[in-house]
C-alpha cells in the first residue's frame, strides 16, 4: 500500500444503504477518504473536489441511473474516473460504461482486491489527469501575458519561419520581431522554439499559415 | 189255378195271407233297404272318424283294460317314435319302458275310479330321441262298457318339452322384472304405461295403478316435457336409444335420469311395444360433479404451479439482484473486518459492527430466497385471512428490482382499514405479480421517466376489496379487452400467453371477477375484485 502526498477521496454511490456502509469500512480500512451518497442527484449536488478522487458508482439505481450519471458528468466537464459496480450487469451495458470512459466494470459481489486495484488505477488517473490541467493552465496563464501582437508572432515563428519572412508578414521590421521574440520565450518560459512549439501545441493554438 | 169269382166271402183267408205276406216282404225290403244304407252311413262315417284319428295334430291312442294299444294314431306313433304297427297288440311296458313307470298308476286309477285324468305330466325318453328326456302332458279318459265297468282308456298325449321349456323361461323373466332395482316400464308405441315393475313403482313413489295407462311423459319433469314429444319419435326409429333427463316422483321432487329405450318389433317391423328403462343418476352426477370440481382444482393448481415457475424465470434478473446486493455487503464487510483484524491493534469493536452487519444482510438475503422458495413450492391451496394491503406491499418488494431495472416508478395508494379476505395469500401474489410484469412490459416503448405504475386498494362497503393496476404504456385494443384473459393470448414473442388467463382463473377461485380497461388519458388499468366472503 502506497502512501501518496494527498489523501486520495472515494466517493461511492449506491442506492443500498448496507452496501454503502461495508464499502465505507473497506475503502477507509485501506486508508481511502470515503463519502458516501444514496443517490446520483445527491452526488451532483455536491461540488467537486480538489484532490484527487474517483468514484465507485452503481449502475442501475431509481431515478438517474449510473450510466446518465456519467455521461452528465462528461457534459459538465467533471472528468472524475467512474469505476462501475453492478448487481445485474451485461456485456451490452459494460461495453457501453467503458467505451464512455469508465475504469472499470465490476460485478457484485467483487473481490476487495479487484476493487481496490480499480481504485488505485481511478486515483492514478486521476492525478494524472489533475496534473495535466494543472499544467495546461499553467501555460494559459503565461498565454494571457502575451499582448496581441506577441500572439500573432508566437503563432507565426512556431511554424518555423525566419525572423525576417515573420517581419516581412507582419509588416515590421526585423529588429521589431527579434525583440517580440524575446519577449514571448520569456513570457512562455520557454527555452527553444520547440519548446515554444510544444507549449503552442498543449494550449492547441492555430498556428498561422499567412 | 182256380179262376173264380174270388170274392170277399171266397178264399178271404187265403187273400188275407197273401197280403199280409206282401206286407210282410215290403216291410223287410224297405228295413233292407234302410239297413244298406245305415251300413253306408256306419261306413262312412268309420273311415271319416279313422282319417280324423288319424291325421289329428294330436297324440290320440286307445288301450285296453290290460294296457294293451288297440288303436294309435300317426301323431302319438311319432312321438313314440316307432311306426304304428309296432304298437297294436302289445302294452305300453313293452313299447315304451321308460315312460310305463310313470303312467301306468295314472291308467289303474283311471280304470278303476272311471274319473279322466287331466293335464297329467310324465317326463320320460321315448325311442323316438333315445336318451333325450321329454315332458309329456296326457289325458286319460274311461271308456265305460254297458256294465259301467271300464273296458278301455282313450288318451290324448301331448309333447310339451318346449311349452315346459319356455314357461320356465316367462317364469325367470318374470322374476327378473320383478325383483330387479332397475326400474322397467314397458309402453305402447304411442308411450302409453302398459306395465311397470316393482321397482320403478318404488322410484317413483306412486303405486302401479296409478302409473299404468298414463303416457309416459308424466313421468317427466314439467319443463322437459317438450323436448321429451322428440324423443319418443326418435325411439320407434332407432332400435335403442339412451338419453339423459329429468323426471318427477309422486311427491313432486325431481331428479336426474338416465333413460334407455328399446323398441320390440314384430315380424313386419312394426313396433308392438317399447321397453324402457330408467335409472336414477342423481347419485353419479354428484360423484360426476366432484371428480370434475377436484380435477379442475388440480388443474388450476398445476396450472399456477406452472405459471408461477415462468413468472419466476421474469423476474430472474431482479432476483439475482436482490440476492447480489445483501452478498456485496456481507462479503465487502468481511474482508474489511479481514484488515482491521490485521492490524497491529485490531479494532475488535468496529469487527463486531460488521460482524452485526453481516448478519443482517444475511438475514436479507435468507428472506428472498424465503419468498422465491414459497412461490416456487407447489403448495395446496391455503386459504387465510389476508390484509390485502399487506400482500400488495410484499409483492411490491419483491418486484422492487424489476421496477428499478425497467426504469419504472411505482405509486401505491392503499385504503387503510380493509376488512380481512379469507384466500390463498401466494395465489393473489402470483395474480399481482402478473399484472404487474405485464404493466412493465406495456410501458417498454415509452420514455423511462414517463414510466408510471400505480396500484390502488379499494373496499366496497365490507362486502369486496377492489385491486387495480394502472399503467401508463399504450393502452389495449378495445375489441381485445375481453380476450386478453383468454389462454395462449400474447403479444409478447416469446410469451406463453397464459398468465392473465391463469389469473383470471385463480381470482375466480376466490369468487371473484377480473377486467381490463383502458384509461381515459393513457395506458390501461387491470383490477380484480375479490369478495370479503366467498364459498371455498
Amino acid at each position: 500500500m502506497t502512501v501518496h502526498p494527498t489523501p486520495a477521496k472515494v466517493f461511492v454511490v449506491d442506492d443500498d444503504a448496507a452496501i454503502r456502509r461495508s464499502l465505507a469500512r473497506l475503502l477507509g480500512a485501506v486508508g481511502f477518504e470515503v463519502e458516501t451518497f444514496p443517490s446520483a442527484s445527491a452526488f451532483l449536488e455536491h461540488a467537486p473536489d480538489d484532490g484527487p478522487s474517483c468514484l465507485v458508482l452503481d449502475v442501475r439505481m431509481a431515478e438517474l441511473d449510473g450510466l446518465q450519471l456519467q455521461r452528465r458528468l462528461t457534459e459538465t466537464g467533471y472528468h472524475i474516473p467512474i469505476v462501475f459496480i453492478t448487481g445485474h450487469g451485461n456485456v451490452p451495458m459494460s461495453v457501453r460504461a467503458m467505451q464512455d470512459g469508465a475504469v472499470d466494470f465490476l460485478q457484485k459481489p467483487f473481490d476487495d482486491r479487484d476493487l481496490l486495484a480499480a481504485i488505485e488505477r481511478a486515483i492514478d488517473r486521476d492525478r494524472r489527469d489533475r496534473a495535466d490541467q494543472d499544467e495546461i493552465r499553467s501555460i494559459q496563464n503565461r498565454y494571457e501575458l502575451l499582448t496581441p501582437r506577441e500572439r500573432e508572432v508566437l503563432a507565426l515563428i512556431v511554424t518555423g519561419r525566419p525572423n525576417k519572412q515573420v517581419a516581412h508578414v507582419l509588416g515590421v521590421g526585423e529588429k521589431t520581431i527579434k525583440v517580440h521574440r524575446a519577449r514571448v520565450m520569456t513570457k512562455m518560459r520557454a527555452a527553444s522554439l520547440v519548446e515554444l512549439a510544444r507549449l503552442a501545441d498543449r494550449l492547441q493554438v492555430p498556428s498561422s499559415d499567412r | 189255378m182256380v179262376r173264380g169269382g174270388l170274392g170277399k166271402g171266397g178264399n178271404s183267408s187265403l187273400e188275407q195271407e197273401v197280403e199280409s205276406l206282401r206286407r210282410r216282404v215290403a216291410e223287410l225290403e224297405a228295413a233292407a233297404s234302410r239297413h244298406s244304407s245305415a251300413e253306408q252311413e256306419i261306413r262312412t262315417l268309420n273311415a271319416d272318424l279313422k282319417r280324423s284319428f288319424n291325421d289329428a295334430p294330436i297324440g290320440l291312442c286307445y288301450l285296453d283294460v290290460d294296457l294293451r294299444y288297440i288303436h294309435i294314431n300317426e301323431w302319438l306313433a311319432r312321438i313314440n317314435g316307432l311306426p304304428v304297427a309296432a304298437h297294436l297288440g302289445k302294452t305300453i311296458r313293452e313299447v315304451l319302458p321308460d315312460v310305463a313307470p310313470g303312467v301306468e298308476p295314472q291308467f289303474r286309477q283311471v280304470i278303476a275310479t272311471g274319473e279322466p285324468v287331466i293335464a297329467g305330466i310324465v317326463e320320460a325318453e321315448t325311442p323316438a330321441h333315445p336318451g333325450v328326456k321329454r315332458t309329456f302332458e296326457h289325458y286319460y279318459y274311461s271308456d265305460v262298457g254297458a256294465d259301467g265297468v271300464s273296458v278301455g282308456i282313450s288318451c290324448v298325449v301331448l309333447d310339451v318339452t318346449q311349452r315346459r321349456q319356455d314357461e320356465r323361461s316367462l317364469r325367470r323373466w318374470a322374476q327378473v322384472f320383478e325383483h330387479t332395482e332397475m326400474a322397467i316400464v314397458i309402453s305402447t308405441p304411442d308411450g302409453i304405461i302398459e306395465l311397470i315393475n316393482p321397482a320403478a313403482t318404488r322410484m317413483y313413489g306412486a303405486s302401479e295403478e296409478r302409473l299404468v295407462n298414463k303416457n309416459i311423459t308424466h313421468l317427466y319433469a314439467p319443463q322437459v316435457r317438450k323436448e321429451v314429444a322428440r324423443y319418443s319419435r326418435r325411439a320407434n326409429e332407432e332400435n335403442y336409444l339412451s338419453f339423459e333427463s329429468k323426471h318427477i316422483r309422486q311427491d313432486g321432487t325431481v331428479f336426474d335420469v338416465q333413460i334407455s329405450v328399446t323398441p320390440v318389433r314384430d315380424r313386419q317391423g312394426k313396433v308392438t311395444y317399447r321397453v324402457n328403462n330408467i335409472e336414477d343418476i342423481t347419485e353419479r352426477k354428484e360423484l360426476e360433479a366432484q371428480r370434475l370440481e377436484a380435477e379442475a382444482t388440480r388443474h388450476r393448481e398445476t396450472l399456477a404451479h406452472m405459471s408461477r415457475t415462468s413468472t419466476l424465470g421474469e423476474l430472474s434478473a431482479a432476483l439475482a439482484h436482490e440476492i447480489s446486493q445483501p452478498l456485496t455487503a456481507i462479503l465487502s464487510n468481511a474482508q474489511a473486518a479481514g484488515r482491521f483484524l490485521d492490524r497491529d491493534e485490531p479494532d475488535l469493536v468496529q469487527v463486531r459492527e460488521i460482524l452485526a452487519d453481516i448478519v443482517a444482510a444475511d438475514k436479507r438475503a435468507g428472506t428472498v430466497i424465503k419468498r422465491l422458495r414459497d412461490m416456487m413450492a407447489k403448495q395446496e391451496v391455503k386459504w387465510e385471512p389476508l390484509d390485502l394491503n399487506a400482500v400488495v406491499e410484499e409483492v411490491v418488494a419483491l418486484a422492487k428490482s424489476e421496477f428499478i431495472i425497467k426504469q419504472v416508478r411505482i405509486s401505491v395508494d392503499l385504503q387503510p382499514g380493509l376488512p380481512v379476505l379469507h384466500g390463498d395469500r401466494v395465489q393473489l401474489q402470483q395474480v399481482l405479480v402478473n399484472i404487474m410484469i405485464n404493466a412493465i412490459q406495456a410501458m417498454t416503448d415509452r420514455e423511462s421517466d414517463t414510466r408510471v405504475i400505480t396500484v390502488t386498494t379499494r373496499a366496497l362497503g365490507d362486502k369486496e376489496i377492489t385491486v387495480s393496476v394502472e399503467d401508463t404504456g399504450p393502452g389495449i385494443d378495445q375489441k381485445l379487452l375481453e380476450k386478453v384473459f383468454e389462454p395462449f393470448f400474447t403479444s409478447k414473442r416469446d410469451g406463453l400467453g397464459m398468465g392473465l388467463a391463469i389469473s383470471r382463473s385463480l381470482i375466480e377461485a376466490h369468487g371473484g371477477r377480473i377486467k381490463a380497461v383502458n384509461n381515459p388519458q393513457q395506458g390501461a388499468t387491470v383490477s380484480f375484485t375479490i369478495p370479503v366472503h366467498s364459498e371455498r
